[in-house]
Order: structure tokens, then C-alpha cells, then sequence
């Protein structure tokens, strides 16, 4: 690979491609870690209570959220579209990035899309969860039945919402699962046992890492690269078509599907930091999730948040513009209202708090990341809250006006969905390659010059001094010379 | 295709001519058929005709000819009913505190509905909320099922035993029951007194009009309340008289009221005025054209000012003493504008102070009301109780000089100031008796409680007014060990006659006539009806479009009051004198009324607590707080701010020597001065649903001059720091400056109309629609509500409960805003002094007041329809928005896009009883009774499903099949919801907006519906929220003020 002197690493520390191998397959095929476990347990109480909580609901109703008459929708939807725009990173960065030939995304590719699939099984929950009587929610698909011409509505955004989401997830699991087939191969061939490498060896389809293997799964790289690129813009824009297509104000409004495109990059972006943050720091995989990852995240979140920020503005324009009292009350309620605690913390989440970002000096420190991250992911969920609570409770016939005040049930639900995503997160990080093997080893730098001296020099020195480490000079300098493209051992 | 071809037989291979016959037929020929077929050129259409029309004919033929002996629920089904099939008959509510002429539905032999009686003449159309109501009581599951002594078992026996025995000891009897108006029950006690001249019966309300009659026999010499007769004044003028909510008979009053308040035509000059000066918020208050806020403790002194004034415009005998002044000079304009009307104007009073009521007798004799709009001569029989005699049998209960104690479906204990003394009192008697349908506070102090039968159960007849009868039929046969009054009182007289033969026998009857009375269930019905079976609706329907073949309808087609006049008298000589010591007295009360002021009053939805144990009721909102299952303390705006009052605060009340906490309501409109608590609430002896509601009240009535007093002077309101979440079904008071609802005046009426009609058109053509234009092909059901006759009474929202199944989900769910109503009323507090765009959310201290019914719209183009995943709901040809409750899967999402949020769900299994003990779907094995309530011809709600008003889709099938048998088109009054069929003032219409017959398509606007392109509209109709484009089958008829000024009312 070409050797700029001025394009940062995107991969640090002098690795070998063996030592990539290692660094990251070791951890699946040894004994989980102190800090994994415990992870593994915080997250497993929070799906259990989730469980319990969801368990309830259907046992007893609908009754037991905090909804009524006036606002038969909060928390149920706000954590729908939550979990969907979260879901819109990991694609954004595998397929968009990947057209646009961004090498940086492989070292977070893996994790952010692993965060997508998991992200819209957490989404997926709630459109099932908040139905009245959710053992018929198999109707909602166009089956074919004895009842003549009964059949769905395909004028109602909800029928839509489910074309999109199940699309959206299909295409992303396989795009996700596509890429982990080399890797699958990687961790087989370093499997001890035969029972872990048989399943490996089932998970990878019997991955030879034969040069067709290769081709064939370049062209599959693409061409879903290419079949999800558009989903990224259509399934929010879809999401944002159960509010925009109704007659609430507040929801009827024509900016949402941008806004709501713009909202999920950003939310998915603010989660992809939280989680590559931590993961980074406690996975040790610095050297692959480097500071300038972390930084171009930050600036896709300062732009993001600005075009949201640019959203927000817009609606308050349009509903001064519009001249009709019901929407110009709709906003002003939304920032002055009972509720206008909820608006403000959004505003400050979402458009105050990334403007930090302009700073280099906040983009590289880590905490300061994950907590503004943090606020992203808090001002993105009462961004859906916002909308969706403060445009119902005080809708167009004053004398239903309500307000809303949410259960523990539904504050377990949530919870739950987050040991949902963590749990299923953190069984990723263990059993699965968090870094995409075969991706970082071909933006590792290995042809240029300075590279190959340096390399060999400290490796050389490495067995000199450490004798005892498993692996010598030459092995790891052979691997260095080989084509990034064959696969390793 | 088959090439071969294969034969069912020879025949068939042969081309038999007999075979060919048979073979075009669709079934095999049944011998039998075919037999009658041959004999009697008859078919199987044929036989289906004979079969209908014998069992149409033996069913006709049946009620009209077979005097009903005995009424007995079904074991086995006779062959010749058909259980689907309802039946109406007449029958008449009157509890003590409110009549009603009633028709009664009955489906499978049990009554499940109350309806109006369109054939009175005293209340020719609708209900209260309260009779609707009624029905419920009869499948109460905590009802008195068999005699008892003490909690043991008793016998009817054993206790006509008692009764012959104190009878023959010639024991001092006393019998405690709210006014008598059954002319039979008057006979046999009169007979009984023959028998014992010991006996002596105490009639004793409630709700108590002891002013009233004694004001009466002061000033006329006639002990009674007369017959006030609201549709014949054109000016009336109301002091602290809910005579639309709970004063004497507010279903009467609100059908007379409305008749001069709703308008069809382009002209608001038949509007008559109304004035009303109260202290606590009405729902008449609210009505009327002004509502002046008035202390009530200087009720008497406006009165005498007010008569004063009249008396020098009309040259009348003034009263000594100045009187008082009210807000802004008003009682001046008021007694102008009274003397203006003179001959049309009446001035009522709710005070049961007798000196007040003697002033507002001068006054109405000053006017001439009594010659025209109130009636000694055909007076009132619903209020015959006295307050003296009442506290008179306390002292005598107490002095033990008592021998048998009666009551009867009275609970003095409870309703009378004295309270807890009657339960002390009562146990000194010898012996008690107590004939009670549930127990109460006082039945429980009783050595025996006697199972008394529901009204429903027992036959009877009333005397509302004199003159007018009203039946009261049986729709079953007593469900438990019980007897009626009448039975008691005939086996304790060893009258062996049937009850009802009795009744005929004393109104001496001919079996024509008899058959006649019982069809219409009242006498001088407005309708002749011919035949019993009482559809009454339908007979009238007949002669109304008979005669008014082409004319455009009009109201007073449908209600024809031909209800006789007989008139009044002359001032007694001798008032003069109690006169001038009347004004003296309200002087005195005037100069003596400082400081807070408590009111309290009758409640629409409670009345007297007699029906407390009715959860249909308890979750009836309070049509001002709009609060349900508990009562609170009306404090008014200024003394709010004053003390840092927020509504939910619990208040410490301390009236007199009795002391309650209560919630605080802060409510618009009460006056700064006085604060009120609702009676019925705070029963203790009750049925389930009516346990732990509220305070009760009464302990804190005064006895002034031997009468109950309703406004009690030296309240006070302390805040205890505590807070209690009242159940309130709406929040938000004021309209936003949305035009949601439309009112203006008389004055400005052309003037608003056309600058409403202008906005209109600019919207109708700059705003497009989406969706195409749809032919209308059939019926198009639509709905016109006058908003000018609404008045927020209720009683459409019971209706709606009992016809729909509704569920009743208590407190707490309504707190969380779950209530399941199809239909609400929304209040609305007008500020009409600032401007339309005011985001304002705190109302005035002295608003108006507008009453809203809101039920579903049937949006022409609903947004609800297009947003269901699963088309669960949908539009019918008819223009009905259809909820498909099996489809349904519950995304909420159509509630959520319902711009009138009237859609309900149903977020747990309402048929549970353990959570959902009070309402009739839920049941369980034991205690089932409650769901014999429910209407089979609506679906129960599954858990999960949304539901909402479906204009009664079963009443339409229905209208629609009547017609259909009938062979002719369908009339109006054939498809009635049960909302309008309940309201008591007739501003609800419904009908097809297709078909020129129906009164309601002259109601519409003008291009509202595609089908009614190029009609001419009713400019004063107007939909909300029209500006959405989705077309509402709704019309709301903009409400009109009589009043000049478009500000509010001169404040306080």
C-alpha cells in the first residue's frame, strides 16, 4: 500500500498481520475476561427485568403503560424509533463509507454493524410489544388467508414501516454476516478444540480462502454495499412516515423524512462512539479503534447534529410561517409546555453539546467523548419523546388534552431493551471478531519502506530479547510480505 | 372440458320431461312442501310469508288483546318469541327526586334500556341521566334479595304478622317515604288509616321544596308545588335554581326549556331569554343567556328589589325595605326586560327558604305568571314532603312513642341534616320496619329490612301532575323474595286482588281504555295510540309526516305539547302581611350574610345518593368539573389565588358543626364568596361502586324556619397540605381561541353568520382534499346537535353506556385518563373579553359556559381509516366509519390520528371482574347478575381492540329492517341513536342526509358532504375542525346568547 507521509496510521502499534490475528482472535478462543463478565452480568439483570416487564405487558395489557386516551403513544414508539435510528450507523459506515472507499471504517465496521443488527431486533420488539393484542401480529404481513379479500392496507405507513424494517434488518444481518465469513475461517483454523473449530468451521461455510473465495466475496462486499445504500435513506424515511403521513400537528409535516434521516446518522453515530469508546479501551484494541477513528466520528456527529439542530429551527420557522394556530401552539407548547423540560434537554443534547466536537483537543479525549456521546444517545431518545408525546397530549380538540406520566413497566421495557442490545452486544465481542480480520490487514501499511525497516527491526529485536514469545521474526515478516489479499493463517 | 357425459339416473339419460321440472329447482322437494305445495298453491316464500306474518300477528294480536296477568322470564323459550326480537313498553321512573315517562326495552324478557316516552306530554322526549341509569338497579347483585331481621333470614309472613298486630293493638304506625304520587298507593293508605286512625304517614324529600309549598299555601291557601311551565315564557329569570340539572323534574323542564332555545330557520328571534343569578355553577347557569354570580344569603334581598322595581313599573304594591343591588346594576335590567314580558316572563327559585319563595310568588303574580307560565291549578305531585313533619317524627321516634316504624325507600339517615340521630331514633320504635331495594344508612337501623322490588318488577301508577297518569308496568317478574309497596300494603290489608287489577279498578277503566293506558303508558298521550305493543315512535312518526306531508320539518312537528293549562290564583288577603315580614326576614339574611358561604347541591349524575351504587352514574362526569366518582369543593377563582387553592388540594370544609376534607376544584364561575360540595356522595351503606366516593354533604344542611336549607352561611377552607387526584375526564378548560365550538349572540347573529359563512367559503376553496370525491349512492347517516339546546345534563352519555356496553373502568383508570365513554360532553369556559389567538389557559373568574357533545365524527374521509395496517377500520357505503373489532390488532395508531379524540381502547380485559368489579361486562360465577344489563346486540370489547360510537350501527339495522318488512321508506324517527333518543331536549338529530324528509338534512352546511353538492345549507351548521378536511357526518349548530353586549356577563 501506497505510504503517505501525511495520511495518519489507521492502524497503530507496528503490527504484524499475525499479531492482528492474534490480538484478535485470541479473545474469542480464551476464557472470558473479569470486565467481560461482569458487563455480561449488568446487561443479562437488565434483560431479565426487560423480560419480566415485557412478560407483564402481555399478560395483563396494554393498561399497564402509562398511555391514555389522548396519548396512545410514548415510550413503545420512542423507543422503536430510537432503536431504529441507532441501527443506522453501522450500514452507513459499511456500505456508504464503503463506496466511498473511507478505509478508516474497517477497523469499526464490524462492531457498528453488529450494533445495527442488534439495535433493530431492540426497535423490532416494540412495534410487536405495543400492539393491543400482539398473538395477531402475524397480520400485519400480506399472508394469504381464507378470509377473501381481507388483506393488509397498504395505504397505512404502519404496513410500510414493516416492509422497511424487515428489509432493512434482512439486508443488514446478511451484509454483517457476509463479512464475518473470512474472519469465521480466521478463528477456525486458531480453534483448539473440535468442537470450536467444527463450529466455526459450520459459521464460515467452509471458508478456504481460495482466491474464488475471494472474488466471490468481493462482489457480494458490493453489490450489498450497494443494496443497502439507499435502505440507509429509506428506512428512517419510512419511520418518519408514521408521524408525517397523519394529521396531528406537531407530525404532519414534510421535513421529517430528511430530519429523520439526519437524526439517525447522528444517533447511530453517538452510539457507535459510546460503544467504540468503551470497547476500545476495554478490549485493548486502541491500536485498531485509533484516536483518528474516534475523531471522524465526532465530526460526522458535530454535522449531523447540526443538520438536526438546522431541523428543529426549520419546524419552528414553518410553524410560525404557516400561519396555522394549531402548529404554531404545537411548538410553542413543545418548548414552553408542560413538557418543555423534555424539548430543552434535547435541544442541549443534541445541538448544544456536539458543537464541543470543533475542538480537538475534547475529540481526543476519550471520556469527554463518551460522555458527550452519551448526551447524543439521551437527546436523540427525547428527540423521538418529544415528538411523539408533546404532538399528542395536546393535539387539536383542547378539551382532550392530557398528559402522560410512564409506568416502571414501561421504564423496565426500556431498560430491557438495552440488556437486549448489550447482552447480545457483549456475546458479539466474545464469541464473534469484534474487527473485521481480513478488512484491517489491507489498510495495514506493509509495502512501504520505512514500514518494512522499522517493522524488522523491532521484530528482530523482539526475538532477540524475548525468545520465549511464541512466534518468531521470520514467520511474522513472511506473513508482512505476503499479499494482503491471501488469507492468513 | 369433459368430453363424456355422465347421468344421475335414466330419467336424467331420458330427458324426462317430470325430471327437467325438478332439476332447475335449488333444492330437493321436501314431501311434506311439496304436498302443500300441490294442495295450497303454496311455496316455500309462501310458507315463510305465512310464518312471519302469523308470528308478527300473534305477537300483535297478543299484546293488544291478552291482559298481562303474569310476567315470568323464560325457562324454556316458547316457539312463538323470537329472542332477537325487541319489545318496548311504557312504564314511568320516579324516585323520589325526578320523574320520567319511560319506554322500556326488553330483549329475551328483561329489561335492558330505558328510553323516553314520546307519547307524554309532561316529558315528551328524552331521559335524565339518572332514569336512563335506573335499569341497572334491578341487576344489582347487591340488591335486598329476601326479607331480613337484623342479618337472618325473615319471612314475608312473620312480618305481615307484625303489621296486623300493631294494627289491631291500634299502635301508633308511622310511615317515612318520599312524596307519594301514586294514586293507588294514596288509597290504600288511606284505607289503612280507615283501618287505624293511628296511622300517619310522613312524606319527606330529599331534595326537599318545603319552601315551595309553604310559600303556596301562604300565598294561594294551597299547599302544593305548581306546575312550572318553561316552554310558555319567553323571559325566565333563575335564582340558584338547577331546574335544567336536579330541581323538581329537570327532564320536564329541559324539553320545555329547549323548545324555546333551539332554532331551525335563518331567525334566532324565537330564542328566549334566560337569565340566571346563582352562586355555584349549574349546568342552567352555564344555559343561560346571563349568569350573574350572587351570594346565596342575598338571594331574597335581590328578589325583593327586584319585586320592588316590578312593582313601580307596573304599578303593583311594593314590599317595605330597599333590597339589593346585584353586579353591574343587573336586577334593573332584568325587571325592565321582566315587566317587558309581562304574561310570558317567570321567575323561579331554587331557595327552599319560604320567605324567598313568598317574593318570588309576589313576583310571579306581579307579572302575571301564574296566569301563564305557571300552573296551581294542574300542579306538581312530585314534591309533597314537609320538612316540619319530618323533624316532627324524629321527636317522636325519639320520645319512643312509636309503635311501627315504615320506611319506605327513604334514608333519612343519610339525606337528612339530622343524620345519624334518625338511626338512634329509629331503634327506639318497637318495632321497625324498612322497605328498601338496597340497604341503606337508615334500612341498617331496622329490625327488619323488607326486599323491596325494583320499579321494574312491580306494577303501579303515578300522578306527576294532577290530572296526568302515568303507568308504571313490570318488565319481569320479581327476580328475588320481594314485594312493592302496594303488595305490602294489600297484604297488610288482606286485599287479595292482583296488583294491577287493583290499579285498574281504582282509575275505573273499560278494557279499551286500559289497553290504551298501558300502550302509551300515560293518559292524554300526544299520540292516540291504537294498538299496545307501544312504538309509539312509530305511530307518531306516521300522523307527523301525514300531516306535514311536504312542509319542511319542524321541531314542534315532532314534540306536540298539548298539555292543558289550568291556572292560577290571587294573593291570598292575608299575605300581605307574611309578605312584608318575608322582606323584613331576607333583609335581616342579607345584612347577616358575610364571610364564605357554602352551597350545596344536588348533583345531575347523583341526585339525592339514592342511586349511588350505579357505576354508570359514579363514572358520569360532573358536567362543569367534569369529574367522576367523587365529589370535591367548588371554590371559586379569587379565593383560590387568595389562599394558593390548586384543584386536588385536600381542603379542610368546616360548615357549621361539620367538618369534611375534601379535593379542591377551583371553578370558574363560582362565586368569590361561597364555595359548594355536591350531595350523594359519602354513602356508607351502599352497593359496591358507590363506597368510599366522596364526602357526604348532608350533615352540613341547616333547618331554618323547620326547612332545610341548602346555602349555609359561615363556611370556612383551610388547605391541609395533602393533595387527592380527583378522576377528571378533561383538563383543559378554554378553547385555545380554536374554533372548536361557535357562539354569538342574538344581537350579532346575521353579522357572524356571514363573516363565518366567508371564512368558510375562503377555506372551502383554497383548502383541497386529497382523497377523490366518492358518489353517494343509499343512506348517508349524518348528525346535527343544536348547541344552543345542550345542556350538558348527561343523560346521552348513560344512554350510550347502557346501549353499547360500555365498559365502566373506575377511578383510577379514568384518573388515567382511560374513561370509555363513545360520547363526552366537553366544557368549554369562553374568554370572551380577550382575544381569539390568546393561548390562554386559565379561564376567567367568571366565564361563559358551553357544553360540547363529542362522539365520533364519521369522518367522510377519517383520518383513522387510512393509518390501520389491517383495515380494521373502514368506511361504509352509508358513511359510517366502521370499527371491525375482530380485525383489530391495537396499533392505536387511529386514536392517535383522531383529530377528536374519540376513540377508546381498551387496555385490559374490561370483563375481568377482580380488576374490574364495578362494570357491567365483567362478571364472575357468583355475583354474574350485573351482566344482564348488557345489550346482545353489541359486542363485548376483547382486551387489546379499539372502540368507539358507531351511531348505534344496531339501531340502524334495525330502523332499516322496520322499514323494509313495512314496505315503505325509512323515517327519521325509525333510526334513533341512543344518544338522542335519551336527550331530554331534543338538540340531537340524526337521520340521511340524503333523504329531504329527514329534518337533519336541512340542518347541513352547504357543500359539506359530496352528496349534498349543491343544496342549499344551514348557514348557522358548522363542523370542527373543518379545516382538516375530514368531512365530518357531524354538525354542531352554532349556539346562540340572547344577550347585546358579545362580552360576557356584568361579574361580580
Amino acid at each position: 500500500m501506497y505510504d503517505s507521509p501525511i495520511r495518519e496510521l489507521l492502524i497503530t502499534g507496528k503490527k504484524t498481520y499475525t499479531q492482528v490475528t492474534t490480538d484478535i482472535v485470541n479473545p474469542i478462543l480464551n476464557p472470558p475476561t473479569k470486565g467481560w463478565l461482569f458487563g455480561f452480568g449488568l446487561a443479562s439483570i437488565a434483560l431479565a427485568l426487560g423480560l419480566y416487564c415485557m412478560t407483564y405487558t402481555l399478560f395483563v395489557g396494554i393498561g399497564s403503560w402509562g398511555l391514555n386516551k389522548t396519548v396512545g403513544w410514548a415510550f413503545d414508539i420512542t423507543n422503536f424509533v430510537f432503536w431504529v435510528g441507532i441501527g443506522h450507523a453501522g450500514t452507513l459506515i459499511s456500505a456508504i463509507l464503503l463506496l466511498f472507499r473511507q478505509k478508516w471504517r474497517t477497523g469499526v465496521n464490524r462492531a457498528a454493524e453488529a450494533m445495527t443488527i442488534f439495535a433493530v431486533i431492540c426497535a423490532a420488539l416494540f412495534p410487536g410489544l405495543h400492539m393491543g393484542r400482539p398473538w395477531l401480529a402475524y397480520w400485519i404481513f400480506p399472508l394469504p388467508n381464507y378470509h377473501g379479500p381481507l388483506w393488509i392496507n397498504f395505504n397505512s405507513p404502519l404496513a410500510w414501516d414493516v416492509f422497511a424494517i424487515s428489509t432493512y434488518f434482512s439486508v443488514s444481518l446478511l451484509f454483517w454476516y457476509s463479512g464475518l465469513i473470512p474472519d469465521f475461517g480466521t478463528v477456525r483454523d486458531r480453534a483448539k478444540t473440535k468442537l470450536v473449530k467444527n463450529i466455526y468451521n459450520g459459521l464460515s461455510f467452509g471458508w478456504v480462502g481460495s482466491a474464488k473465495n475471494w472474488v466471490r466475496f468481493e462482489a457480494l462486499s458490493l453489490i450489498l454495499a450497494g443494496v443497502s445504500t439507499p435502505l440507509v435513506l429509506s428506512v428512517h424515511t419510512i419511520v418518519s412516515m408514521d408521524f408525517a403521513t397523519s394529521v396531528i400537528p406537531g407530525w404532519h409535516t414534510t421535513i421529517f423524512p430528511p430530519y429523520f434521516v439526519a437524526g439517525a446518522i447522528f444517533s447511530g453515530f453517538g452510539m457507535v462512539l459510546t460503544l467504540m469508546t468503551v470497547v476500545r479501551s476495554v478490549m485493548k484494541l486502541q491500536d485498531y479503534i485509533t484516536i483518528g477513528h474516534i475523531e471522524a466520528m465526532c465530526k460526522v456527529v458535530v454535522a449531523t447534529g447540526m443538520m438536526v439542530g438546522l431541523a428543529y429551527g426549520t419546524e419552528f420557522f414553518i410553524a410560525f410561517y404557516s400561519g396555522s394556530d394549531y402548529e404554531m401552539y404545537t411548538f410553542f407548547n413543545r418548548a414552553f409546555g408542560p413538557y418543555g423540560w423534555s424539548y430543552w434537554i434535547m435541544v442541549s443534547c443534541n445541538v448544544i453539546s456536539p458543537q464541543l466536537f470543533w475542538f480537538k483537543k475534547i475529540r481526543q479525549n476519550m471520556v469527554l467523548v463518551f460522555i458527550i456521546s452519551i448526551f447524543v444517545n439521551i437527546g436523540m431518545w427525547f428527540e423521538r419523546f418529544v415528538i411523539i408525546v408533546t404532538s399528542l397530549h395536546r393535539d387539536l380538540v383542547p378539551s382532550s388534552w392530557f398528559m402522560y406520566t410512564p409506568t416502571f413497566i414501561e421504564f423496565g421495557i426500556f431498560i430491557g431493551t438495552l440488556g437486549v442490545f448489550f447482552t447480545a452486544f457483549f456475546l458479539f465481542c466474545k464469541f464473534f471478531p469484534v474487527i473485521a480480520i481480513a478488512e484491517v490487514k489491507s489498510v495495514m501499511r506493509s509495502s512501504s519502506d520505512t514500514y518494512r525497516t522499522d517493522h524488522i527491526k523491532e521484530s528482530q529485536l523482539e526475538e532477540a530479547f524475548n525468545p520465549a514469545k511464541g512466534y518468531g521474526t521470520v514467520g511474522g515478516a513472511a506473513t508482512a510480505y505476503k499479499s494482503p489479499e491471501e488469507p492468513q493463517p | 372440458m369433459q368430453e363424456k357425459k355422465y347421468w344421475g339416473s335414466l330419467e336424467e339419460r331420458n330427458n324426462d320431461p317430470e325430471y327437467l321440472k325438478e332439476a332447475k329447482k335449488e333444492f330437493a322437494t321436501d314431501p311434506f312442501l311439496q304436498e302443500m305445495d300441490e294442495n295450497t298453491a303454496s311455496n316455500r316464500r309462501g310458507f315463510l310469508k305465512i310464518l312471519g306474518f302469523s308470528v308478527g300477528a300473534t305477537a300483535t294480536l297478543a299484546a293488544c288483546q291478552t291482559p298481562v296477568k303474569y310476567i315470568l322470564p323464560y325457562v324454556n323459550q316458547p316457539e312463538t318469541t323470537k329472542g332477537s326480537i325487541t319489545d318496548f313498553y311504557a312504564s314511568t321512573f320516579y324516585d323520589g327526586t325526578e320523574y320520567g315517562a319511560i319506554l322500556v326495552r326488553s330483549r329475551d324478557g328483561r329489561p335492558i334500556k330505558i328510553e323516553g316516552n314520546p307519547s307524554s306530554m309532561i316529558t315528551p322526549q328524552g331521559t335524565s341521566a339518572r332514569s336512563q341509569a335506573s335499569v341497572y338497579g334491578i341487576y344489582d347483585s347487591k340488591r335486598l334479595r329476601e326479607p331480613k331481621k337484623g342479618t337472618a333470614k325473615a319471612d314475608w309472613k312473620e312480618i305481615d304478622n307484625l303489621v296486623k298486630q300493631a294494627n289491631a293493638s291500634g299502635k301508633s304506625v308511622r310511615v317515612l317515604a318520599h312524596s307519594i304520587t301514586s294514586p293507588a298507593t294514596k288509597a290504600l293508605l288511606a284505607q289503612w288509616k280507615e283501618k287505624n286512625e293511628n296511622v300517619k304517614v310522613v312524606q319527606y324529600d330529599s331534595l326537599s321544596a318545603h319552601g315551595i309549598l309553604e310559600a303556596h299555601e301562604k300565598s294561594f291557601g294551597k299547599r302544593v308545588v305548581p306546575a312550572y311551565r318553561f316552554d310558555r315564557a319567553e323571559m325566565i329569570v333563575g335564582f340558584n335554581c338547577d331546574f335544567l340539572g336536579s330541581w323538581l323534574s329537570p327532564t320536564e323542564f329541559t324539553a320545555q326549556w329547549s323548545k324555546k332555545r333551539k332554532f331551525t330557520g335563518d331567525d334566532p328571534s324565537i330564542v328566549s331569554r334566560h337569565v340566571q343569578f346563582e352562586s355555584n355553577v349549574t349546568i342552567t347557569g352555564a344555559a343561560a343567556d346571563e349568569r350573574i354570580p350572587i351570594k346565596p344569603s342575598h338571594e331574597g334581598a335581590l328578589l325583593l328589589k327586584l319585586h320592588n322595581l316590578i312593582a313601580s313599573m307596573t304599578g303593583g304594591e311594593s314590599l317595605p325595605g330597599q333590597g339589593m343591588e346585584s353586579a353591574g346594576n343587573y336586577i334593573n335590567v332584568v325587571a325592565n326586560e321582566l315587566v317587558a314580558n309581562k304574561g310570558k316572563a317567570l321567575v323561579v327559585s331554587g331557595s327552599n327558604d319560604v320567605n324567598v319563595q313568598l317574593i318570588v310568588n309576589a313576583i310571579n303574580v306581579l307579572l302575571g305568571a301564574y296566569d301563564n307560565t305557571i300552573d296551581i291549578g294542574n300542579h306538581s305531585n312530585l314534591r309533597q314532603g314537609s320538612d316540619t313533619e319530618a323533624e316532627a317524627l324524629l321527636q317522636e321516634l325519639n320520645n319512643g312513642s312509636v309503635g311501627l316504624f315504615i320506611l319506605v325507600n327513604s334514608n333519612p339517615a343519610y339525606t337528612h341534616p339530622a343524620g345519624k340521630a334518625w338511626t338512634d331514633a329509629i331503634k327506639k320504635a318497637q318495632t321497625s320496619l324498612a322497605l328498601v331495594t338496597t340497604e341503606n344508612e337508615t334500612s341498617t337501623a331496622c329490625q327488619y329490612q323488607l326486599a323491596m322490588s325494583h320499579y321494574l318488577e312491580a306494577w303501579d301508577v303515578h300522578e306527576p301532575y294532577k290530572g296526568s297518569l302515568s303507568i308504571q308496568q313490570p318488565l319481569i317478574a320479581p327476580l328475588f323474595n320481594t314485594r312493592s309497596l302496594n303488595e305490602c300494603l294489600m297484604a297488610w290489608l288482606e286485599d287479595t286482588r292482583k296488583p294491577n287489577d287493583m290499579i285498574r279498578e281504582l282509575l275505573d277503566m273499560n278494557e279499551s281504555a286500559w289497553i290504551s293506558f298501558l300502550g302509551s303508558g300515560v293518559t292524554g298521550a300526544s299520540v292516540k295510540i291504537e294498538k299496545e305493543g307501544t312504538k309509539a315512535e312509530e305511530k307518531k312518526e306516521e300522523t307527523k309526516t301525514d300531516s306535514t306531508a311536504k312542509a319542511e320539518p319542524k321541531v314542534d312537528a315532532v314534540i306536540t305539547l298539548s298539555r292543558p293549562f289550568a291556572g292560577g290564583g290571587e294573593l291570598a288577603k292575608e299575605c300581605r302581611e307574611c309578605l312584608n315580614q318575608a322582606a323584613n326576614a331576607v333583609q335581616t339574611k342579607a345584612g347577616s350574610g358575610k364571610g364564605l358561604e357554602a352551597v350545596l347541591y344536588a348533583s345531575v349524575a347523583l341526585g339525592d345518593g339514592s342511586l349511588a351504587h350505579i357505576p354508570w352514574l359514579q363514572e358520569l362526569p360532573d358536567p362543569l368539573a367534569r369529574t367522576t366518582w367523587d365529589n370535591f369543593v367548588a371554590v371559586p377563582v379569587k379565593l383560590a389565588k387568595e389562599k394558593g387553592i390548586k384543584t386536588n388540594d385536600v381542603l379542610k370544609v368546616t360548615v357549621g358543626k361539620t367538618t369534611v376534607e375534601l379535593p379542591a376544584f377551583v371553578m370558574p364561575g363560582q362565586q368569590a364568596e361561597t364555595i359548594a360540595i355536591a350531595l350523594g356522595y359519602g354513602r356508607t351503606v351502599v352497593g359496591d361502586a358507590g363506597m368510599d366516593c366522596g364526602k357526604n354533604a348532608f350533615p352540613m344542611l341547616s333547618l331554618e324556619n323547620g326547612a332545610v336549607q341548602y346555602a349555609v352561611s359561615g363556611a370556612s377552607v383551610d388547605k391541609t397540605g395533602a393533595t387527592y387526584k380527583l378522576a377528571r375526564v378533561q383538563t383543559q378548560g378554554t378553547t385555545m381561541g380554536r374554533d372548536v365550538i361557535r357562539e354569538t349572540t342574538k344581537e350579532g347573529y346575521g353579522k357572524y353568520i356571514k363573516e363565518y359563512q366567508d371564512q368558510r367559503n375562503h377555506l372551502l376553496t383554497h383548502l383541497v382534499s386529497l382523497y377523490p370525491e366518492r358518489p353517494q349512492i343509499g343512506h348517508r347517516w349524518v348528525m346535527a346537535i343544536d348547541l344552543n339546546a345542550c345542556t350538558g345534563c348527561g343523560a346521552c352519555v348513560v344512554a350510550c353506556n347502557a346501549e353499547n356496553n360500555v365498559a365502566v373502568v373506575g377511578r383510577d383508570e379514568v384518573r388515567r385518563g382511560r374513561e370509555m365513554h363513545w360520547i363526552r360532553i366537553d366544557r368549554y369556559y369562553s374568554d370572551t373579553t380577550k382575544e381569539k389567538k390568546d393561548w390562554n389557559e386559565d379561564p376567567e373568574e367568571y366565564p361563559d359556559i358551553t357544553f360540547q357533545p363529542m362522539l365520533c365524527q364519521h369522518c367522510g374521509d377519517a383520518p383513522c381509516e387510512n393509518v390501520c395496517p389491517v383495515l380494521a377500520t373502514v368506511h361504509s357505503s352509508e358513511g359510517l366509519n366502521q370499527q371491525a373489532y375482530n380485525r383489530c390488532f391495537g396499533t392505536r395508531y387511529c386514536a392517535n390520528n383522531c383529530p377528536y379524540k374519540v376513540r377508546r381502547f381498551n387496555w385490559f380485559d374490561y370483563t375481568n371482574k377482580d380488576k374490574f368489579m364495578y362494570s357491567p361486562t365483567s362478571s364472575d360465577e357468583i355475583n354474574g347478575l350485573e351482566r344482564f344489563v348488557l345489550n346482545p346486540d353489541v359486542t363485548i370489547r376483547a382486551r387489546g381492540v379499539m372502540e368507539k360510537c358507531s351511531f348505534c350501527a344496531q339501531r340502524l339495522q334495525a330502523g332499516k329492517l322496520e322499514a323494509k318488512k313495512a314496505g315503505r321508506l325509512l323515517h327519521e324517527s325509525d333510526v334513533k341513536p341512543a344518544c338522542a333518543q335519551a336527550c331530554p331536549s331534543g338538540a340531537i338529530y340524526f337521520g340521511d342526509v340524503m333523504d329531504d324528509n329527514h329534518q337533519v338534512a336541512h340542518l347541513w352546511p352547504k357543500d359539506s358532504l359530496v352528496t349534498r353538492e349543491g343544496k342549499k345549507g344551514y348557514d348557522r351548521a358548522f363542523h370542527v375542525i373543518e379545516e382538516l378536511k375530514t368531512r365530518p357526518s357531524i354538525a354542531y349548530l352554532v349556539r346562540v346568547r340572547n344577550r347585546k353586549e358579545t362580552k360576557g356577563s356584568p361579574k361580580a
